[in-house]
């Protein structure tokens, strides 16, 4: 067999994953030192990649002066996370929200203003303020694309990243990255590494059962947190899966936090309200769930009682913008807002933090617990950090990296561990017949849906745990034709591995928590006394799945006991109970 | 290893192929062209014969800053070509060029009402004092565009001294110029002479003006238009008695009670909700009993809102 | 195991009056997220290759000719 073709290049700062929080780390890094080496691997192009590929409606949880503060921010997403965070991160993020804002607004990604120019905030949460409009939102990857040329950072596109290489005193190494249009390898060197590769999103499989027909942008599909997991680095709460109440078959958002403030709002089939806040939570899906449940299913975004003219400027957003498809969908079923409901189910489950809660374990530098090594945006442990998380945290790690990697040599390449990915890497391309990474995905996604999606039993999860277990050997047997395949087969390998950590995870945590997310019908109820804790879940020195548990970090922001409940009653309040 | 992924050997022969095909593929790729003749061969594909090749190459000139190509765009502004027309404006808001704002502002008085609108419309995030004149004179445009376009600017600016301009702005024929005006006024401050013109804007014949008064009247906190946005508590479109509803609880108006109480037995369950939570803003415990019945209304947004504002009520 | 030739329909459309890939535009290959898109050098036309498309459409509203439609996949419509 010869060599395979492959370049090694150094770098200060490698980023992985140029979607939205890889870019600004790998900005905010070179802003921080113009003289280093910034790196930004991305598996498609930084274009037009990630979750924001067409932009965004709005931020979710824009921080601003007047409007919300930072205090008021981090209590509200404790209380939305069962008080299962790490404050501090949150802090971290509520407090660089603003300048945050002010800098793309520099860089001239445009939000909503009123007609004197001041940001047009709207409200969605219980307490705060922090809706930010974005009628324009499809420029944003332009407007960072061009800051990245402005700064002559290495952008090399459409390669994926497989493995993190790591030294002997376990610091981050680099990376090892495949070539998806020739398979030819790329090796960087790196003194810091920043992982932002976004969700797992293709773990459970759509209703659809069309594989790509996914919540996140398909290419997120875990390579990020399976990279992670093998490097040996931690993950956090992985058990608190992302589930999210979308349009029925297309799979996307609707968008309740864009129709919301315009007064439209999630129904049952009677056409009633039954969620007392369209705000994403666990406790919400629960909610969803229930009423699927008992019969008062399928559940709608009713829109028909606003005026035509609001219609049509909910329609100019949400058909330009984020996912734009959803108004052919909409036509093709003869769905207008004016006169239809449209119908709502709950998604597939996935790994999300900025959506619900959990991934590679970062504190409030963005430092996962390897040295060297950072994460941000969906990817990493902070709760429900959306967009402007992934932004925030991604400077915050971008910053961090550049300052660490001041005082430090290259680390050597492990050409031992290097020629070991490149044989796994391989290893479809090298059989003439066998399984498709398409079937082995799909077996793969479908089984977590049978097994791991909640109510969570015990008893199937570790079904699932067996059923994986043989995929694993049927990894032996995938084939890949070409390097477009090849990528599919990887992903496939990244999926295996994710929806291994699900069930893990899942299984860990004895009790039920997070409304729907962690829903387990085996120990329903919620256990402060035991597991008012993170749980971790790493390789071991066996290269076996292990798990601990990390206590909470004391609040920076109190929260006493009869604000989490009262927010608990308020949430969930039947009506009987609120009339009292 | 290439940074980006751009090939600029033979960008210059392909912008001067005789193919429009290959011109117009090459004005595109100039965009991202770090070559330092990429601005003039873009300037001189504004004056390609061939219209797809002139509009690539006002849409890739907005990677380009520099006068010249604000300039050349500018007078492409005028192009026969409605695409290359609309490239070029939408390539001049999108620059953002402080520098190019006396070019601008001498545009915005000349040339086609497209051309108007579209200067102002480039202005209006600039914010440059100096607009403000241009935009006032456009105040009278025939072109009902320009105008709504020069409000925008003058708004922006919080320009006072345009008040008597936008004044009249609130009484133009087109309803869309009169809600741009509403809009606009957000910086009016209490006591100010475009009071009175924002408050007849409550009583406008298009709701949408109406709406878009009642929530420049909240973000302002005009106190003295309590009594008249109690008035459109009465409104006939829910829109604006939920405007105005959200706007009596940020004035923490009082008087209010009686018209919110009752906007709490609205059929529409979003206004019962914004008036649950304007009574929460307002903190009166005279509202709790209407709120305990609120606590129970058959929609949970509205006992959740109604719940908070009770708490909020009592201490 | 041998593979089958396994046959399915693609939701993304290029109409190739319109495409000008053989005067060397690329735009929607070099932006699709998926990679699913192609350039046929003998029709001098992109395609859709792959049936594996998010119906995100970077590629529509990117391409400088409006060659190309986005439909939403079949298994989802
Ligand atoms: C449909 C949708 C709607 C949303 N709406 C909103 C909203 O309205 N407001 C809001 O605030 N937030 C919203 N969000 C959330 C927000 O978009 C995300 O939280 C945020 O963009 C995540 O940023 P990220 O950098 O973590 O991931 P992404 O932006 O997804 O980037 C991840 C990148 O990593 C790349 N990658 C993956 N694997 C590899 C690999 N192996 N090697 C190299 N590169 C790799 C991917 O190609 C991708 O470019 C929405 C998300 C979705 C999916
Ligand atoms: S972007 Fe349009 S013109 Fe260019 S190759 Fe694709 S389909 Fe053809
Ligand atoms: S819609 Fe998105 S995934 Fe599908 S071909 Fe176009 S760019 Fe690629």
């Amino acid at each position: 067999m010869s060599a395979p073709k492959t370049e090694t290049i150094e770098a200060d700062v490698l980023v992985i994953g140029g979607g939205t929080g890889g870019p600004m780390a790998a900005i905010r890094a070179k802003e921080a030192n113009p003289a280093l080496r910034v790196v930004l691997l991305e598996k498609a192009n930084v274009k037009r990649s990630g979750a924001i590929s067409m932009g965004m409606d709005g931020l979710n949880n824009a921080v601003i002066p007047g409007y919300a503060t930072p205090e008021q921010y981090v209590k509200e997403i404790t209380i939305a996370n069962d008080g299962i965070v790490h404050q501090k991160a949150l802090m971290a993020y509520a407090n660089g929200s603003f300048d945050m804002i002010r800098y793309l607004d520099k860089l001239d990604v445009k939000f909503e203003k009123d007609g004197a120019g001041d940001y047009a905030v709207r409200k969605v949460h219980h307490m705060g303020t922090y809706v930010l409009p974005m009628p324009q939102g499809h420029h944003v990857k332009k407007v960072l694309y061009r800051q990245l040329r402005r700064l002559r950072i290495g952008v090399i596109n459409r390669y994926m990243a497989t493995r993190l290489l790591t030294t002997a005193d376990g610091r981050v190494g680099g990376a090892i990255g495949v070539n998806t249009r020739t398979s030819e390898f790329l090796v960087v060197r790196a003194k810091t590494v920043i992982l932002a590769c976004g969700a797992a999103g293709r773990l459970g499989l759509p209703a659809s059962g069309y594989l790509f027909g996914t919540y996140e942008n398909a290419a997120n599909c875990g390579d990020g947190h399976a990279m992670a997991y093998h490097a040996g680095a931690e993950l956090a709460n992985l058990e608190c899966y992302q589930i999210n109440p979308l349009i029925k078959d297309y799979n996307g958002p609707s968008c309740a936090y864009v129709t919301g403030p315009f007064g439209g709002y999630t129904a049952n089939n009677k056409g009633q309200r039954f969620i007392e806040c369209d705000y994403w939570s666990g406790q919400m899906m629960l909610e969803f769930w229930r009423e699927l449940q008992g019969g008062n299913g399928p559940v709608f975004l009713n829109m028909t009682h606003l005026a035509p003219e609001t219609v049509g400027e909910i329609e100019t957003i949400l058909h330009s913008n984020e996912r734009p498809s959803r108004g052919r969908f909409h036509a093709g079923r003869g769905t207008d807002y004016r006169n239809k409901m449209v119908e709502m189910h709950i998604s597939e489950i996935g790994f999300c933090a900025g959506h619900s809660a959990s991934g590679v374990w970062v504190d409030e530098l963005a430092r996962t617990s390897i040295p060297g090594l950072y994460a941000a945006g969906d990817m990493a442990s902070v709760p429900h950090n959306y967009m402007l998380g992934a932004f925030v945290n991604g400077a915050i790690a971008g910053e961090q990296a550049a300052a660490f990697c001041a005082d430090i040599d290259l680390p050597d390449a492990d050409a031992d561990a290097i020629a070991a990915e490149q044989d796994r890497v391989l290893a479809p391309t090298r059989r003439e017949d066998g399984l498709s990474p398409y079937e082995v995905e799909y077996k793969t996604r479908r089984l977590v849906n049978d097994y791991l999606a909640p109510p969570k039993i015990t008893a199937k999860m570790r079904l699932a745990q067996e059923r994986f277990a043989e995929i694993r050997e049927d990894m032996d047997h995938l084939v890949a034709r070409d390097p477009h395949e090849l990528m599919r087969a990887l992903e496939a390998q990244s999926i295996l591995d994710c929806a291994d950590m699900a069930a893990a995870a899942s299984l860990f945590r004895t009790e039920s928590r997070w409304g729907f997310y962690h829903y387990r019908v085996d120990h329903p109820d919620t256990d402060n006394a035991n597991w008012f804790r993170h749980t971790m879940l790493y390789k071991d020195a066996n290269g076996a799945m292990a798990h601990r548990t990390r206590p909470i970090d004391p609040y920076v922001v109190p929260v006493d006991a009869t604000e989490m409940t009262a927010y608990q009653s308020l949430r969930i309040a039947p009506i009987a109970q609120a009339a009292e | 290893m290439t940074l980006f992924d751009t090939e600029d050997e033979d960008l210059a022969d392909r912008a001067a192929s005789p193919d429009a095909g290959i011109r117009r593929v090459a004005m595109l790729a100039l965009a991202e062209s770090e070559a330092p003749d990429a601005r003039a061969l873009l300037i001189a594909g504004l004056a390609d014969p061939v219209a797809e090749v002139r509009a690539a190459a006002a849409t890739a000139l907005e990677e380009h800053p520099g006068l010249d190509a604000a300039r050349a765009l500018m007078a492409a502004l005028d192009d026969p070509d409605p695409t290359v027309r609309g490239a070029a404006s939408g390539c001049l808001e999108a620059r953002r060029e402080q520098s190019a704002a006396p070019l601008l502002i001498a545009r915005a008085s000349h040339g086609a009402a497209f051309a108007r609108a579209a200067a102002l419309r480039a202005l209006r995030e600039l914010a440059v004092p100096e607009a403000a004149g241009v935009a006032h004179d456009a105040l009278t445009d025939p072109d009902p565009v320009v105008r709504r376009e020069a409000i925008g600017v003058l708004g922006w600016l919080r320009a006072e001294a345009a008040q008597p301009g936008l004044i009249r702005t609130a009484d133009d024929p087109e309803p869309e110029v009169r809600r741009a005006t509403m809009a606009a006024l957000v910086f009016v401050r209490s006591g100010g002479l475009a009071v009175p013109a924002l408050i007849a804007g409550l009583r406008d014949s298009d709701w949408r003006v109406r709406e878009e008064a009642a929530a420049t009247i909240g973000r302002t906190r005009l106190a003295e238009a309590e009594p008249a946005l109690i008035e459109a508590m009465d409104d006939p479109v829910w829109q604006v008695r939920l405007k105005s509803a959200a706007s009596l609880g940020r004035l923490g108006a009082r008087r209010a009670l009686p018209a919110l109480i009752g906007a709490l037995r609205s059929d529409v369950s979003n206004l019962r909700k914004e008036a649950a939570a304007a009574l929460g803003e307002i903190r009166d415990p005279a509202a709790l009993p209407a709120l305990a019945e609120a606590a129970a209304d058959a929609d949970p947004e509205v006992r959740k809102t109604a719940l908070w504002a009770a708490g909020r009520c009592r201490g | 195991m041998p593979l089958a030739a396994h046959a399915t329909s693609v939701p993304v459309i290029v109409d190739d009056a319109k495409c000008i890939a053989a005067k060397g535009c690329t735009v929607c290959v070099d932006v699709c997220p998926l990679d699913v898109l192609a350039i046929d050098l003998v029709k001098g036309a992109a395609y859709m290759k792959y049936d594996e498309c998010w119906y995100c459409m970077p590629c529509e509203v990117d391409c400088p000719t409006g060659a190309v439609t986005v439909n939403i996949p079949y298994l989802l419509r």
